[in-house]
């Protein structure tokens, strides 16, 4: 059978090899509208499918008989039609796409042309973001598409950043949207993709784009695209950048003299108020000779370099492309002895195996190594170099001025905290590694059983192999000399398989069919282990050799496995051009789900209407593009860990003497019925086009209810569990978001455009199993110690996010004032002043309100570009407005310890009545013994000048242009500047990662980073 | 165009045959309900599941000596924490944390001890092995009761574990009902569990015997001040703390050494919570009393009435107490000391019950039931002996109050920050005399007991109402 077909393809190939004998060769050179030759164009002759592509010089070749037609195709330009006559050579010049309607847009399991699209998708393509050194693929999407917010969370090079779609889903469960990488969902971290092998990102935000996904569909789908290999000559690009980061902003700490006032004024204060009799920890002829001290913050933090090299190759012919390219990022950190580097390879081939069959293959392994600097902890016996090199006394020198060696300990005892090392000493000494060795590989076959009918297969693996060391040399503090290693290693593999059927009708010019059918298994296996060992004799091995030290600590390890298995649909129906229909549906298992629950069904189905079509609006001459857009649909989200579902015994040891007893106790009540978290969504959008499209206007109105959340519910104390997991409760978020690009000025010489885009969420917890209220939000036991007061109440009718605690008033300025308030709780002149709510004369848990909240009003960005000649200037505005960020540092450096360096702006201090009304007296802890307050609970807008970028085109000397196409430079400046109120290092920051539920908190954090690079591009 | 139809869902057929397996979870690195529960190595590992409940700091790593001694008169907070400060100044209210802590912890504790109940005895394994592990967690889910009991009052009597979701909001349970399963309890561990010479020192920190009638004695001298009195309650309790004493297991050695964390688990102790240096779970109690000086946190210190109660000769003071500075202010607590400690984390056992305990309980039940038999001396005068103080005469003490007078007075000497001061005092009916001699303050009846927590309440309307007054 299989050779009887193989003959009749051979007669066929023959026959058709035949009929082009007849033609002759016509050549010619393709060129934009300012005579740049364009690479890569697609060429054929009108109603025959194959054809040829332009080559880097725009120059191309085709067979096409007399009076044929040829017809070019390229990205982002008109397709145009030349009648070639009798002419063998021709010059064409192609038009830009006024509109981007022909655009592809990649949706789940294909592509659709942006003029087809019925959901909400947005877009970023690699041109967008050209010189912007992001060393993190999620960074290209920041400001860039609505509805979409990215938010830094950890400013350290590798340091983690958070993506919220269309607002916060979902309480307990995740709420990062699913990654597709080049068709491979779930392929997570993209961390390890190198950005500039992307070639654009598409964002699925409404129901109609996203149910295709089915239950990893409701916090959005990021497609990311990599390049590749086109038809034509092969090119080659190098591309380095190099510059300098800097701290963006520091505290402004007290010098040593300032300190060394400040503790003796507690003292001072103490003695007076406590009838003790503490002498003060420095004599005036001390204080004298102390001067500015150290600033810690100068010592630990520093300039620090960037740079980046990128190699890519790439061509073919019309059944092969293939594309390589190699990269090596290294940034280092601002904070000594951290940094961040990344080497990558990927080689991307698609060929044509013959008229039927194409397959093709995506690879890339990358490997990146980071040395982190401790920050987010709690300082002190946590160890925390930001935080310490705060709270550390200023009169102690970094290293001792006679022996050379870093100084030790904080003091002096008992008035500075000595609990704290050296932070300096810390943060050159630590290792703490982690490498990341990744591979992602995936691969497809497409068959075309008969015209429209295609068959596609594809299989993927995900190689992710980490490892952590980490050291404490025995000659820290914290080490208490014994110094501790640890050796951590997780190995994930995940597998995929996919297989579908797709079939593409025109019946007649009114009636365009498209259906998908597919099904998918995926299964995700994760194990890791973990040794720590400490009392090391020596330091010279550091973890690389674990076994030498004496005591080792009990090991770990796990492992766990998740399986998906799914079937999928989708129907596009196209009438007239002008209505367009789309369903999709999607059944998903999970592994993760309760035995009685373990499939979910996921329908979608959209309309739009293309009214720019439509006789009565082709008349408004004005308007060049009108098209509405609604959807609606069931999404879900299944993140939780696996075997959520099953009653489990977890390890609980015990001790008798230092012998430990191995325990194990039931973790949690089992819940067969566990399933999945579902988002009902609707979305209503209008893209329009104004003046041959000049002004494009996109407008979203969306509406997402989530129900059955996978919620920790609170349950009884008395059943012994604080919480069970159920599907309860209820998320509410609707939105608008507004999108607008416009040609201001489109001169032959000169052209301005510019993009803006604006959302507005609006979040709403909306039932939690009829509980009103809960305390979340972790803090820091080292601000508070004992019960931990929760920063945040998850409470019905209010956002996720909501900051509670109490407020403040100013500070309690004489006895008089006290009395007079009738407040019982002991306070002093000096102390501050919080709110008594309801009124009953005690500051207590009871005068909480919500007094800040995490989520914005709204967040936009800006984009403006100006061309001239060869020279581009690119300036890009971001900003996130009506958000608060929870400043946890300021317990310790401004009021509530006594024993930490203190901001400078302390020494305004309130020194008796009149003197402050912001700022406590020295020896006040009440702030930190009260809980979460509203002073600290700071403005955390901002507007920021996210990247300023000037490039300029060489132009190719003639003597040169054999060998290279294109030469450019440029100098960007990135996060040039931020307009904030916020007092901390950055207002994008949440010391507690990607946290559901402690948003916007501030603890210890890395500071962020301005950039100055330049770069250089050549084409070979 | 049919024929890839039918191949595909022949395709979609098969997958979903050898789906519903693909699916199925399959515990790798835990121990699911299903897999569990079949041996004496699970029964043991289950046991120690629930003695690890003990440590966490908001159980009896920290927050059983909170309640129990800052709404006492012994102990001063010093640095300021809201919920500290409710306690020590009677003003506490439903959501206080500490309370929750306890309230939350104890039940944690019943969960655990109620699994191990319910599954070991079905475990094919020794008998008396077995009943000693179900004694032992007998005796722990009695021990929260009576701490919950003696705390709250009528509470939810729970004896089965939470397995599912139905039934999760109890109602709460009479006083005399809860106190009949506390003794039942006791007495089954009484009966099944080791006496102290037979443990080994592996498994130092079980339940004795001895442990179970300790705490037998305390329980009924306890419930005959409440509303499940019974006539028999003190001659129980002597049958029980005699049993003790006469096991001749338990002995008084210096009082020095009853703190000594090289000496722990010695004849003086009978039932202590275990903790040691990491990778074990440390105990803070030390850290928390030194004052920063000394690097601790100087959350407490020793209230001044009572540095002064002491009399110069008793041996006691300069173990219990000392000055940072002649000059400080208060004095703090030194009794709990560990050269070895690591911050927060210190060797020292917390002490449930120990021998002079169960001779002042021995005291106690006598003088209720004859104040004028002279044997009510034995216990406390070995207790004052020891430390250097004269036997007590029965013609100081003659009358019931007279000696429970010098009962609340040596407990603070000799317990002194060790869990026992709240529940000492209202036992012996001295809680707001002690309060108004201490602080010069009139305490409202509703602080007698705790309020049940805010929480919980919200989650369990079966609950309501509140305790008085709250």
């Amino acid at each position: 059978m299989l050779k009887i077909k193989l003959f009749l393809m051979m007669v066929a190939l023959l026959m058709y090899s035949s009929v082009n004998a007849q033609t002759r060769i016509v050549s010619g050179t393709i060129t934009d509208d300012g005579k740049s030759p364009l690479p890569g164009v697609s060429v054929s002759v009108k109603g025959v499918k194959s054809g040829t592509q332009s080559g880097v010089d725009g120059k191309f070749s085709i067979n096409a008989p007399a009076n044929a037609t040829l017809v070019f195709t390229y990205l982002g330009f008109k397709t145009k039609e030349v009648s070639i006559g009798n002419s063998t050579n021709i010059s064409v010049t192609l038009e830009l796409s006024a509109t981007e309607l022909d655009q592809v847009v990649v949706v789940g399991y294909g592509t659709q042309k942006k003029r087809d699209v019925t959901g909400a998708v947005g877009s970023v393509s690699m041109k967008d973001i050209e010189n912007v050194p992001v060393t993190r693929a999620d960074q290209i999407l920041q400001g860039r598409v609505s509805g979409v917010q990215v938010t830094q969370t950890n400013s350290e090079p590798g340091g983690n950043v958070s993506i919220r779609i269309r607002g916060t889903n979902s309480i307990t469960s995740g709420n990062e949207p699913l990654f597709v990488i080049d068709g491979f969902p779930g392929a997570g971290d993209l961390n390890s993709i190198n950005p500039n092998d992307i070639e654009s990102i598409d964002v699925l935000k409404d129901a109609s784009a996203t149910a295709i996904y089915g239950s990893r569909g409701a916090n959005g789908v990021v497609i990311v695209t990599t390049k590749k290999g086109k038809a034509g000559q092969s090119v080659i690009n190098f591309e380095t950048y190099t510059g300098l980061q800097t701290v963006s902003k520091t505290y402004d700490m007290m010098n040593a003299t300032e300190y060394a006032n400040y503790l003796n004024d507690v003292v001072t204060l103490t003695n007076a108020e406590t009838g003790s009799v503490r002498a003060p920890a420095y004599t005036a002829a001390q204080i004298a000779a102390l001067g500015e001290g150290t600033n810690w913050q100068d010592a630990l933090l520093r300039t620090a370099p960037i740079s980046n090299y990128q190699l890519s190759i790439s061509g073919g012919n019309s059944d092969t492309q293939q594309s390589l390219s190699l990269n090596y990022t290294n940034q280092e950190g601002v904070v000594i002895n951290s940094g961040f580097k990344r080497a990558t390879l990927r080689y991307n081939l698609d060929k044509k195996i013959s008229d039927r069959i194409k397959m093709g293959f995506n690879t890339q392994i990358s490997r990146t190594d980071e040395n982190r600097a401790l920050v987010n902890t709690a300082g002190g016996s946590a160890g925390g170099v930001i935080l310490d090199a705060l709270r550390y006394n200023p009169a102690i020198p970094v290293t001792d001025p006679i022996t050379g060696e870093y100084t030790f300990q904080n003091g002096p005892v008992p008035y500075a905290d000595n609990n704290m090392g050296n932070p300096v000493a810390f943060a050159n000494k630590v290792n703490n590694k982690f490498a990341n060795l990744r591979s992602l590989m995936n691969v497809f076959g497409e068959y075309e059983f008969m015209k429209g009918l295609k068959l596609r297969v594809n299989g993927g693996v995900d190689l992710n192999y980490n490892t952590r060391d980490y050291f404490l040399p025995t000659d820290l503090f914290l080490a208490n000399g014994q110094g501790t290693a640890t050796r951590t290693a997780r190995n994930n593999y995940s597998w995929i398989n996919e297989n579908f059927l797709t079939y593409d009708k025109s019946f007649s010019k009114n009636h365009v069919l498209n259906l998908l059918a597919g099904l998918s298994v995926q299964q995700f296996d994760n194990t890791n282990f973990n040794a720590t060992n400490t009392n090391f004799f020596t330091n010279i091995l550091g973890s690389d050799n674990i076994g030498i030290g004496s005591n080792i600590q009990p090991l770990s390890s796990a492992r766990s496995r998740k399986s998906l298995a799914s079937y999928f649909g989708r129907a596009n129906y196209n009438f007239m051009e002008k209505y367009l229909f789309t369903f999709t549906m999607r059944a998903d298992a999970s592994s993760v789900f309760g035995a009685n629950n373990k499939w979910g069904y996921f329908p979608s189905a959209a309309f739009a209407w293309r009214m720019i079509d439509e006789n009565f609006i082709k008349d408004l001459t004005f308007l060049s593009d009108l098209k509405l857009r609604t959807s609606y649909g069931i999404t879900g989200n299944q993140e939780i860990d696996p075997y959520s579902s099953l009653g489990r015994y977890s390890p609980n040891g015990y001790t008798s003497g230092a012998t430990r007893l191995i325990g194990i106790a039931p973790n949690n009540i089992s819940n067969p019925d566990l399933s999945w978290e579902s988002t009902a969504s609707l979305d209503v959008g209008l893209d329009a086009g104004f003046l041959q499209n000049r002004i494009t206007f996109t407008a979203d109105y969306y509406q997402k209810k989530t129900s059955d959340l996978l919620l920790q519910v609170s349950i009884p104390r008395s059943t012994g569990y604080a919480t069970t997991l159920i599907n309860a409760g209820g998320v509410e978020n609707k939105g608008v978001e507004l999108g607008l690009s416009t040609v201001n000025f489109d001169g032959k010489n000169f052209q301005w455009s510019t993009n803006a885009n604006i959302s507005f969420n609006k979040n709403k917890v909306t039932d939690l199993n009829g509980e009103y209220q809960r305390f979340v939000g972790e803090t820091s036991s080292s601000v508070f110690p004992g019960a931990n007061p929760g920063s945040n109440v998850l409470r019905v009718g209010e956002p996720i996010g909501s900051f509670y605690g109490y407020t403040f008033l100013g500070i309690w300025q004489t006895p008089a004032e006290i009395t007079e308030s009738g407040i019982t709780n002991i306070v002093r002149p000096g102390d501050p002043r919080y709110a008594d709510t309801n009124g009953d004369k005690v500051i207590n848990a009871s005068d909480r309100t919500i007094i800040g909240k995490a989520q914005p009003d709204f967040i936009y960005g800006f984009t403006n570009n100006f061309s001239y000649k060869g020279f581009n200037l690119n300036v890009f505005l971001q900003g996130v407005e009506g958000v608060n960020v929870l400043n946890l540092n300021r317990y310790e450096i401004e009021s509530g310890l006594l024993n930490t360096n203190k901001l400078q702006s302390v020494v305004n201090r309130w020194t008796g009545p009149g003197t402050s009304n912001t700022i406590p007296k020295a020896n006040s802890v009440l702030r930190r013994s009260t809980g979460v307050t509203s002073e600290v609970v700071e403005d955390a807008s901002f507007l920021r000048i996210k990247t300023v970028s000037l490039s300029y085109k060489i132009p190719v000397l003639k003597s040169m242009k054999k060998t290279v196409k294109s030469t450019s430079i440029y100098a960007t400046a990135q996060n040039l500047y931020t307009f904030t109120d916020y007092t901390g290092f950055d207002p994008e920051v949440n010391s507690f990662g990607a946290s559901n539920l402690s948003l916007n908190t501030d603890y210890n954090a890395y500071p962020n980073v301005r950039t100055f690079i330049v770069g250089l591009k050549i084409g070979f | 165009m049919k024929k890839y139809i039918l191949v595909m869902a022949g395709l979609m057929s098969i997958t979903m045959v050898s789906c519903e397996k693909f699916l199925e979870e399959k515990p790798y690195d835990f121990i699911g309900s299903a897999n569990f529960y079949k041996t004496e190595g699970d029964a043991n590992a289950a046991l120690n599941g629930v003695f690890s409940s003990l440590q966490p700091q908001t159980y009896f790593g920290r927050t059983s000596w909170l309640v129990t001694e800052l709404s006492g008169d012994l102990m001063r907070v010093n640095a300021a924490l809201a919920d500290r400060d409710n306690l020590y100044g009677q003003t506490f209210d439903a959501n206080n944390g500490e309370i929750g802590n306890w309230w939350n912890s104890s039940f944690n504790l019943i969960n655990r001890a109620n699994d191990v109940i319910k599954n070991v005895p079905n475990i094919t394994m020794d008998v008396t092995k077995r009943n000693n592990i179900v004694g032992n967690a007998r005796f722990l889910r009695a021990m929260a009761y009576f701490d919950l009991v003696r705390s709250f009052g009528s509470i939810p009597l729970i004896l089965n574990p939470t397995e599912d979701l139905s039934n999760l909001k109890p109602a709460r349970t009479p006083i005399p009902e809860i106190y009949t399963q506390i003794i039942e309890d006791l007495k089954f561990a009484e009966t099944n569990c080791t006496a102290e010479n037979l443990i080994p020192t592996s498994a130092k920190g079980r339940v004795s015997n001895g442990a179970a009638s300790a705490l037998l004695a305390k329980v009924y001298l306890t419930k005959a001040t409440t509303t499940a009195k019974e006539a028999t309650d003190y001659t129980n309790s002597l049958t029980a703390s005699n049993k003790v004493i006469n096991s001749t297991l338990y002995a008084l050695g210096s009082y020095a050494d009853v703190f000594d964390v090289t000496k722990e688990n010695n004849r003086d102790h009978i039932f202590s919570i275990q903790f040691d240096l990491p990778p074990n779970v440390g105990n803070i109690v030390v850290r928390m009393h030194l004052p920063a000086g000394l690097n601790g946190t100087g959350s407490f210190v020793v209230e001044n009435s009572f540095e002064s109660s002491f009399s110069p000769s008793d041996a006691r003071k300069a173990l219990t107490l000392k000055k940072e500075t002649p000059t400080s202010p208060n004095a703090y607590y030194s009794k709990f000391a560990d050269p070895l400690r690591q911050t927060n984390n210190a060797r020292n056992n917390v002490l449930i019950t120990r021998y002079a305990d169960v001779l002042l309980l021995q005291s106690e039940a006598l003088n209720e039931i004859n104040a004028a038999d002279a044997n009510k001396l034995t216990g406390i005068n070995a207790v004052r002996t020891r430390a250097g103080l004269p036997a007590l005469l029965l013609a100081n003490v003659l009358t019931r109050d007279l000696f429970v007078d010098a009962l609340v007075q040596e407990r603070a000497w000799e317990f002194s920050a060790e869990g026992h001061r709240r529940f000492d005092l209202l036992r012996l009916g001295r809680y707001k005399q002690r309060q108004l001699a201490a602080f010069n303050r009139t305490v409202d009846d509703k602080y007698l007991l705790f309020p049940i927590p805010q929480t919980e309440i919200d989650l369990n309307p079966n609950l309501k109402p509140q305790n008085p007054g709250f």
